[in-house]
């Protein structure tokens, strides 16, 4: 089921009001229900993965508390690795993997015909899948104790809002959550529908719209001049931003309404002034997973350079390959691991250019410097990201590379799929967006978890975000971009 | 908690007025809620379909109705059946889907008491929702319930905006004037036809492969025809009203190029629903791509539509089939002009 769709609309009403009336008892059940109905909308089959690791890891949970030595629980541990990866790697990688076998063979003259499968990529299975583990590893470390309840951890693999698509919640902070019995609380009944209505805005004014455009550049690169590409480019930044933090917006409202909190997802990543800074704010519940659970194990920064540096690679490698299974993903990764390598290496030397220009004495202009290039960096990755292929990637590259920046070339910008009106609400969009951004900015992280949004205006911004909705809204049942993940 | 209740009691009271200020914003002849969907339709523009259901209103009685799509309306030349002595109107208008047939059919049927309802079932319809073909009627129909239980059938906020928009227009008679454009290469013919004449003859090449085809006929890749329950649940209720109307209903597939044909992958499984279909209501299905009449290399405008030569071959063809059905009487003169 969609966010997005009319069986939402009805979907959403109905578990709150059945929620807050049924007795605290039974709420687990009955959230338990509604997400595997959820889930089952999609493909009512695939649920039995979902169960599998569900069960896998209570289990290996259940197992793990009962024995202090630490040889004996890695046994466990392994058995949650072994079960969580291998769903993910067989439904998601095996193609992928078996494919560039085939392709590096035949590079050596060896034609070998290695197995393909032929079945659908369960929505959301990366998220749910580590969403899990990191309860598994969280009981082996100690952080966390067993949950005996199975209900409760099976909601917790779950939960409807966040299943398909995040924010990857921690078991030490949502298990807690399901335990406590909550109460309709006007304040933050109101402060998560209006997160949900900003999450839908981002996504069916913004998002969608700018799909229509995106997809026709990057599908059919070679029939766009370099100037459209490029256009498409920025506007791919504003959509897969909007599609995921739309998303996530929507996902933290429900699961508010209902009285749980879900970790903030985005903290307006394109005002970042650095990439390390990007990935504090961008998909913040996946780069704290990684820190947590790779890049520290690994050794994190406590090492010599050089593996510091192997460390930070890797663990970007894997995240590209996380987000999809094909080389322009991996790329995409790479390209950021390789952003902070250099801007590692180039911190003494960045320092002295802006002595040198004494930019540092001007830090309104050292911030907007740094967040136009941190932009345009990340930029630079999204063309990896959205391609179809590395091979479309550099070809658009290379257009992006060959302007016609005159008034005949500004005319050329090919808009025939959206039109005139479209592309101006697009633009528009946009720029409100960023400047809800900037003002996001000026609050203090913490607070915005909180349920007051500031500002004398928000019931105007309530309406006219609303009636954007209604008015503007692209209304075609477009997938989050994030669901393929 | 009466905040929240004053908020959500205010929605549709703000967006009524809305809709109101939209109407009157007008920018190249459409509202500014019609530039933010990419609805293409304006009011008195392509496909005729003002002009159309005008006419239909004094029409009269008919022994053919056609309904369907750009397939349909021009496709079906009236002045062909007239030949025979048979009074026909084409009611087909730009994307127009069973789900949009089945509500012009309800408003009319009894304007024009058909003797026969010939549905044209191209299959570049099925997969549609109906919204297209809404804003088109919406836009150059007067208000009436049909419009609105098309609004509800299509379940889309577009619609919904759009309807409530055209309420708007009627309680308040603020509607711009609107007049039947003229569109250079096409001419609308009493009864709903629209003859298009070719300002540069174009020759369709017979071979898929020929660059020319590539280029300029076929559409971009191979595609799977994804037959929408909703549809074909409407093609059901049409078969229905017609019979329940005491006419009786063809469906009738227009022949589009071989190259065409080939690069839908499920015809054969479209084909057989529609067959199962008529033959659940004992209907004649007349799939003309089976029937060879045209020639792929001579007879069409563009990748899907016919040229006046297609028309007129295909209707002769349609007609000879009708005769020998027993649906039609051959006339006279006709008989011995084909001689």
């Amino acid at each position: 089921m969609l966010f997005n769709s009319f069986e939402f609309a009805v979907f959403f009403p109905t578990v709150i009001i059945l929620f807050f009336i049924m007795p605290h008892r039974f709420r687990w059940a009955f959230l338990l229900a509604a997400s595997y109905y959820f889930y089952m909308c999609w493909k009512a089959e695939y649920l039995v993965l979902i169960i599998i690791s569900t069960l896998i890891d209570y289990f290996a949970g259940i197992q793990m508390g009962k024995v202090a030595e630490q040889r004996k629980r890695k046994k466990y541990l392994y058995l949650s690795l072994l079960a969580n990866l291998g769903i993910l790697f067989s439904f998601k990688y095996a193609n992928f993997f078996s494919t560039s076998l085939r392709a590096g063979l035949e590079q050596l003259n060896i034609f070998y015909e290695t197995p393909l499968f032929d079945w659908l990529l369960p929505v959301g299975i990366s998220f749910y899948t580590f969403q899990s583990l990191s309860y598994s590893i969280d009981v082996y470390r100690g952080e966390k104790t067993p949950e005996y309840h199975l209900g409760r951890f099976a909601l917790y693999v779950a939960f409807f809002p966040q299943l398909v698509a995040g924010p990857i919640e921690r078991s030490v902070r949502l298990l807690p959550q399901f335990e406590k019995p909550v109460t309709f609380q006007y304040e933050r009944v109101v402060s998560g529908l209006r997160l949900m209505l900003w999450g839908f805005f981002k996504k069916l004014v913004i998002a969608d719209r700018l799909a229509i455009y995106v997809n026709e550049a990057f599908n059919y690169p070679g029939e766009h001049s370099g100037l459209t590409l490029l256009v498409a480019t920025y506007f791919f930044a504003f959509q897969i931003y909007c599609d995921f933090s739309g998303y996530s917006d929507i996902a933290i409202g429900t699961a508010r309404v209902m009285g749980y909190d879900l970790m903030l997802n985005f903290r307006q990543p394109y005002f970042s002034k650095s990439i390390s800074e990007f990935w504090k704010r961008w998909h913040i519940s996946l780069s704290t997973w990684f820190k947590d659970y790779l890049y520290i194990p690994l050794g994190g920064n406590r090492v010599a350079k050089w593996r510091w540096y192997y460390n930070l690679m890797a663990v970007f490698l894997v995240s590209g390959l996380w987000h999809g299974a094909n080389w322009t993903f991996v790329l995409w990764g790479g390209l950021h691991g390789a952003y902070l390598f250099i801007s590692i290496i180039t911190a003494d030397i960045r320092k002295r250019i802006r002595a040198f220009f004494r930019i540092d004495r001007v830090p309104a202009l050292k911030r907007t410097i740094s967040v136009i290039i941190t932009f345009h960096f990340v930029l630079l990755a999204w063309v990896f990201f959205r391609a179809n292929s590395i091979g479309d990637a550099f070809f658009i590259l290379q257009q992006m590379t060959m302007l016609d920046l005159s008034w005949a070339g500004f005319l050329d910008i090919n808009i025939e799929n959206l039109g005139w009106g479209e592309f101006i609400i697009a633009c528009l969009s946009i720029l409100f967006l960023v400047v809800v951004d900037w003002f996001e900015t000026k609050i203090k992280p913490e607070s915005l978890q909180t349920y007051k949004r500031a500002g004398s205006l928000k019931l105007v911004f309530d309406y006219v975000i609303l009636f954007s909705i209604i008015f503007f809204g692209v209304f075609e049942h477009t997938e989050f971009i994030y669901f393929q993940f | 908690m009466s905040r929240i209740i004053k908020f959500f009691l205010s929605i549709p009271v703000i967006y009524l007025v809305l809709v109101f200020v939209f109407l009157n914003i007008r920018f190249q002849n459409k509202s500014l809620m019609d530039l933010s969907t990419r609805n293409p339709v304006v009011a008195g523009g392509f496909g005729h379909s003002f002009q159309r259901f005008q006419e239909i209103q004094h029409y009269g009685d008919v022994d053919i109705l056609f309904l369907g799509s750009s397939h349909a309306y021009r496709t079906f030349d009236n002045r062909l059946y007239a030949d025979y002595g048979l009074k026909t109107f084409n009611m087909g208008s730009p994307n127009q889907t069973p789900l949009n047939s089945y509500y012009l059919l309800k408003k009319h049927i009894d304007d024009v008491n058909p003797k026969w309802v010939i549905l044209e079932l191209y299959t570049g319809v099925l997969d549609r929702d109906g919204l297209e073909s809404f804003y088109d009627l919406a836009t150059n129909t007067p208000f009436s319930q049909e419009l609105v239980e098309m609004a509800f059938a299509i379940n889309s906020p577009h619609a919904y905006n759009k309807i409530v928009e055209k309420w708007v227009q009627h309680v308040t008679g603020i509607a711009p004037p609107v007049k039947q454009k003229d569109f250079s290469g096409e001419a609308y013919v009493a009864g709903g036809y629209v003859e298009y004449s070719q300002s540069k003859p174009k020759i369709m090449p017979v071979d898929m492969q020929h660059p020319n085809y590539q280029t300029e006929f076929a559409p971009e890749e191979m595609r799977e025809v994804e037959l929408l329950d909703l549809q074909i649940s409407y093609v059901h209720k049409i078969l229905k009203l017609v019979s329940q109307k005491n006419a009786r209903a063809i469906l009738v597939t227009q022949p589009v190029p071989q190259a065409y044909l080939a690069q839908i992958s499920n015809y054969e499984e479209v084909e057989k629903t529609i067959n199962s279909i008529a033959s659940l209501y004992d209907v004649p299905y007349l799939d003309f791509n089976k029937y060879n009449v045209l020639d792929s290399y001579l007879h069409f405008e563009d990748s899907d539509h016919l040229n006046p030569e297609g028309v007129r071959r295909f209707n002769r063809a349609l007609i000879k089939e009708l005769v020998k059905r027993n649906i039609i009487s051959p006339a006279k003169s006709i008989v011995k002009k084909e001689d």
